[in-house]
């Protein structure tokens, strides 16, 4: 029984990620379109987790008890998922209960399910975010028009859970960063070719510079803590009211 | 989309203003009080302003559908003077139980001086005496470092003071992390130069936290956005956030830590109600 189309329900899925986001339930609901379409008993929506390199369950459908702790966290390369995400393609069973590939791990069979298959969710051809994963109680091998509805869904499951990707905020911010970089060089050419001393201001957006340069992702703070008064006590007198943008207290 | 503005110094606005605020879907606004730009020669001059702020302000906010709130005090860059800061101090209590006095603020430091520091704590005890809430405004640039760190010091030493009822503004990346990692509530300010730009407010968000954060615009007379925080769920948008994490941010949370005072009540608004459906 299908009750929508390819489209209708790329469309659907779509819909739904872009007014709610990725959260678990969200990718609950879309679960269960998901197996209502394919005819499948169980499915599973694991999201990669880059800083422990581990897939890790977010939905499921069908899973036992009994093998719920042993799909929690998939190592990459293991088991169905796990190698799915590890090639970047559709590792599938036609029946997880006769299957000597190698291939499904012993719990799956606990599923009782027999045509089963496993599809990286990647963004940017390349870039895993998870893997869904759908099975059904008989024998069956997907067929290549099934296979990339799954990697089209898990596309768009994708872009929904996890971070932008690098390319994505490059995309958006690229220009912007550019032309205030060339904006920053013309400022200090302005400067240089004015007459007179330079003050502690421009010593200190020299220094701020060379906090660009640092790893860690905490650019901004540092060059924020480059501009700061980093004395503790407060002083005996304001000075006046307004603020210039850079302690003078390091040059006197 | 709805949101809650609260912090926009409306006085130093036009009728424009307010018009496109609440098209942009604003639901309240919150005025703290602050520096006119100038130095008011007298305490009457303050009973004058927390007049404007408490009865024609909510007046020409209505016009436009908007509940209009404040919070009172003498802000820091008055500071200095610490005879006339009692002298304003003595007249506050008075306007406290005013419809749409939220609390006292903003208050804070501007360069960190003895006398701001002694103003600041004044403050506090008001606002404790009182069970107000309160809010916070952490110095400018240079100074915002030292400030935040005196601020906090000063609030964690008061046992009256209870973190979830203080929020601190004007956060940026270097301070954002020492204000919630002491239970404080953390305003990030959306400012076109100084303060934060909404792509740095989103990374903060994305890096620290949304539990405990508000935006807000603080536009006033100077150069400022009254549009800054729709324009900023816009930029949200663009970067993959769902519509129901930008209702939780702009319009959530800002309901939640202002529903502490029982005075502020937005028609509609319970939390946690369901987000805009519309994309």
């Amino acid at each position: 029984m299908r009750a929508v189309s390819e489209s209708g329900l790329i469309r659907r899925v779509t819909d739904l990620l872009l007014q709610r986001g990725g959260d678990n339930d969200v990718l609950l609901r879309i679960l269960d379109w998901i197996l209502a379409h394919f005819h499948c008993a169980v499915g599973t929506i694991h999201t990669f987790d880059p800083r422990s390199g581990l897939l890790v369950l977010a939905a499921q459908r069908g899973v036992p008890d009994a093998i719920m702790d042993k799909v929690r966290q998939i190592p990459i390369g293991k088991g169905m998922a796990g190698v799915a995400a590890e090639r970047k393609e559709p590792v599938q069973v036609c029946n997880l209960q006769t299957d000597r590939s190698g291939v499904a791990k012993p719990g799956a069979k606990s599923t009782g399910m027999e045509g089963s298959v496993a599809v990286p969710m990647l963004v940017e051809k390349n870039v895993l975010r998870g893997v869904l994963g759908v099975a059904k109680p008989v024998a069956y091998e997907f067929t290549r028009e099934e296979l990339d509805l799954l990697l089209k869904l898990g596309n768009v499951i994708g872009q929904h859970i996890g971070k932008p990707t690098r390319s994505a905020l490059l995309d958006l911010y690229f220009m912007d960063a550019r032309s205030k970089l060339i904006d920053i060089a013309a400022f200090m050419d302005r400067v240089e070719r004015a007459e007179g001393e330079e003050d502690f201001r421009m010593h200190a957006f020299r220094e701020a510079l060379k906090q660009l340069e640092r790893g860690g992702a905490e650019r901004a703070k540092h060059v924020l803590l480059t501009f700061s008064d980093p004395t503790t006590e407060p002083i005996a007198e304001a000075p006046g009211k307004s603020a210039c943008g850079a302690w003078p207290g390091r040059e006197q | 989309m709805r949101y809650i503005e609260p912090h926009a110094h409306m006085v130093s606005r036009t009728t424009d203003d307010y018009a496109a605020m609440a098209t942009a879907g604003c639901q309240a606004v919150c005025e703290p009080a602050f520096w006119a730009g100038f130095d008011r020669s007298s305490a009457r001059g303050f009973y004058d302003y927390f007049c404007q702020l408490t009865e024609h302000e909510p007046r020409r906010a209505a016009r436009y559908g908007l509940p209009h709130y404040t919070w009172l005090c003498i802000n820091p860059k008055e500071s200095e003077d610490v005879r006339l800061a009692e002298e304003v101090l003595a007249i506050i209590p008075e306007f406290l139980d005013r419809p749409n006095v939220l609390g006292i603020g903003e208050i804070g430091l501007n360069k960190n001086t003895r006398n701001e520091m002694a103003v600041l704590e004044k403050h506090v005890d008001l606002a404790a005496k009182h069970n107000r809430l309160i809010l916070v405004h952490t110095p400018h640039l240079e100074d915002k470092l030292k400030g935040t760190r005196l601020i906090l010091d000063l609030l964690k030493s008061d046992s009256r003071i209870q973190p979830e009822r203080v929020i601190i503004d004007h956060v940026e990346e270097h301070t954002i992390s020492m204000v919630l990692d002491a239970g404080f509530w953390a305003g990030i300010t959306l400012y076109p130069e100084s303060k934060s730009t909404p792509a740095r407010a989103i990374d903060m968000v994305e890096a620290c936290s949304m539990e405990r954060v508000w935006l807000n615009s603080a536009c006033d007379w100077g150069h400022s956005d009254p549009l800054a925080v729709p324009k900023t769920a816009r930029e949200m948008r663009r970067r993959g956030h769902s519509l129901e994490a930008i209702d939780r941010l702009i319009f959530q949370n800002p309901l939640r830590f202002l529903s502490q005072c029982p005075a502020f009540a937005i028609a509609g608004s319970a939390l946690d109600s369901a987000a805009p459906q519309t994309r």
